[in-house]
């Protein structure tokens, strides 16, 4: 009397069965093909989880000029660059932060009559062009190395580091939706040191972390510095359910990124880690 | 006594007569490092570009600024080749009749900054100026052995690009020249070179160098430090300094011979140590130390 199919692959026997002599090979091999094709469902599954919108932004000189060049990555493919601003003067720091109807803003460094403004330029959703860019901030000094972050609460939160009192500093200012940018302020003490390159994300709990690199002057090196700002009612609507997840060093960046800039590498979706530095 | 001085005589004599070479001890070896950014380097669209090959490590046979400067310094002749293009003909050089003992060092790194900060901000620390300045001078110098040690400092070109302000470069800058003396180093800084990214005048980036600059030369006169002005040298070219650069930023070999002679001879003519030439003459006082009066036989 003929085993079952399965009694047949455990034993490793070619039996006969009702049908008639089946290949024990055909049989192994069906069962691999659907173990593959499983595993393939999972992982192609799991990659539609966990597909990356991200937006690289960074400077270079091209052309005989400076630009702010953007990229936007969907669908795993990193979409071909575009300039979003050009100029005679020197540019350098772009950052880049997404709103909250999913337009794109984007600040960066660029010198004038021997000051450096910020300037930005935004970009709606479905829009292909960016806007023109505008003077975001001047107030004479060199302002560098923007870094944008929004917060639980719908606030975006501009950092920077400026020379307005002759050694660079960190300072900030913030804006509402449909409001402008509130007054600006140092977010430390005052010190005779540089101060510069500042980084945010968001905790768990809402709150921002904000770090930057502060030079220890009789160790003659930089450290990283940290400050953690409450954001009121921040913790109840932080709505990802997903655990803060540093994605932001997984990320293959593209080809065409010069060897040495700087610039920002956003991530659409991640509320905590929102963006990290190229440089 | 009449026997000895026959041979004083004899010897005067002779020593007027018959050159007696002496050779003296050859002066020790000199150091001298070039410490910088691509411009250091010697940043050329002929040379292999890999991260790797734009590290100078302290070598002795790469980037045209420092076999243009070893070949001034040490005299080497016509020397075809060196450099990709050119062949380092040299005014100068011809020029120079002390002959040095140097070994001229590469310690130029591509697309480096005077400073950058820490992981997480930064993943490239160890390949700037502050950070890596002490283990620089320190490999330099490994051998130990007591001739002259010069860095020439030429650092700051990057510095924009990495939203490094004026202000922390001139505190780099101090830092820099503070650690070179404490490792045994005659600093020499000059200021950054112009730069042009574009075929006509660009009043930007003249402005944004100047910046970097008048911080550089503060930090210069507040250390009390030696400095070498290529900025100056290179807008003073005829026919602008645009002949000198290759792509608006780096030199062209012809930039980098300018370079090379302006360190030699706005500073290291005057201080490095020469070689005793081999057919210098030298009558050892000692001889007549060595002929002992001989008592009167008679």
């Amino acid at each position: 009397m003929p085993t079952s199919q399965y009694h047949m692959i455990l034993n490793g026997e070619l039996e006969t069965s009702n049908i008639g002599r089946v290949s024990y090979i055909g049989v192994l091999g069906a069962l691999i093909g659907l173990v593959l094709f499983s595993f393939s469902v999972f992982v192609f599954a799991n990659d539609q989880q966990e597909a990356v919108r991200a937006v690289v932004i960074w400077h270079e000189v091209k052309d005989q000029s400076y630009h702010v060049m953007v990229s936007e990555r969907d669908d795993e493919v990193w979409l071909p660059p575009q300039t979003i601003a050009q100029s005679d003067n020197p540019i350098t720091t772009p950052a880049v932060s997404i709103l909250k109807d999913e337009t794109l803003l984007a600040v960066w460094s660029q010198q004038a009559f021997g000051a450096v403004r910020l300037m930005s330029a935004t970009k709606r959703k479905n829009d292909k062009f960016w806007s023109a860019e505008q003077i975001l901030y001047s107030d004479g000094a060199w302002n560098m190395n923007p870094s944008l972050l929004k917060d639980g609460v719908g606030d975006l939160w501009l950092f920077w580091s400026s020379s307005a009192d002759g050694d660079t500093d960190i300072y900030t200012m913030k804006k509402s939706d449909g409001s402008s940018w509130s007054s600006v302020q140092r977010v430390h003490k005052n010190n005779d040191v540089p101060d510069r390159k500042p980084q945010a994300r968001l905790s768990e709990a809402g709150n921002i972390q904000l770090q930057w690199s502060h030079l220890n002057e009789k160790a003659r090196r930089y450290e990283t510095a940290e400050l953690e700002l409450a954001v009121p009612g921040s913790e109840s609507s932080i709505l990802q359910t997903r655990k803060p997840k540093d994605e932001t060093t997984d990320l293959v960046l593209p080809k065409f990124l010069p060897q040495t800039t700087s610039g920002m590498l956003l991530f659409k979706d991640n509320i905590y880690y929102q963006s990290r530095r190229l440089d | 006594m009449k026997y000895c001085t026959f041979i004083y005589i004899f010897l005067l004599l002779l020593s007027g007569t018959v050159p007696l070479k002496v050779y003296a001890q050859e002066s020790q070896e000199s150091v001298v490092v070039l410490f910088g950014d691509s411009i250091t380097h010697g940043f050329n669209d002929g040379l292999p570009n890999s991260l790797a090959d734009q590290i100078g490590n302290g070598r002795t046979d790469r980037g045209c600024p420092t076999l243009y400067l070893a070949n001034i310094l040490n005299n080497e002749g016509d020397r075809e080749g060196i450099c990709p293009v050119a062949e380092g003909d040299s005014a100068i050089r011809d020029a120079n009749e002390d002959i040095a003992n140097a070994s001229v060092q590469n310690w130029g790194n591509s697309g480096s900054a005077t400073a950058l900060p820490p992981p997480p901000l930064d993943a490239r620390v160890g390949q700037n100026g502050i950070e890596r300045i002490a283990s620089d001078l320190q490999a330099a110098f490994a051998d130990g052995t007591d001739g002259q040690r010069f860095v020439l400092i030429l650092y700051g070109t990057n510095d924009f690009s990495f939203g490094i302000d004026p202000s922390d470069t001139g505190v780099h800058t101090r830092i820099m020249i503070d650690i070179a003396r404490e490792n045994g180093f005659i600093p020499v800084v000059s200021p950054l070179l112009p730069r042009n990214p574009a075929t006509n005048s660009n009043v930007g980036a003249l402005q944004n160098i100047a910046a970097y600059n008048s911080e550089i030369n503060a930090a210069i006169n507040n250390r009390g430090a030696d400095s070498v002005d290529l900025h100056a040298r290179f807008i003073n070219q005829v026919g602008g300094f645009q002949t000198l650069l290759e792509d608006g930023l780096h030199p062209s070999d012809e930039g980098y011979l300018v370079i090379a002679e302006t360190w030699f001879n706005q500073f290291l003519q005057g201080v490095i140590s020469a070689q005793p030439e081999a057919n210098d003459f030298v009558i050892a006082p000692i001889l007549f130390l060595l002929l002992e009066e001989e008592p009167d036989s008679s």
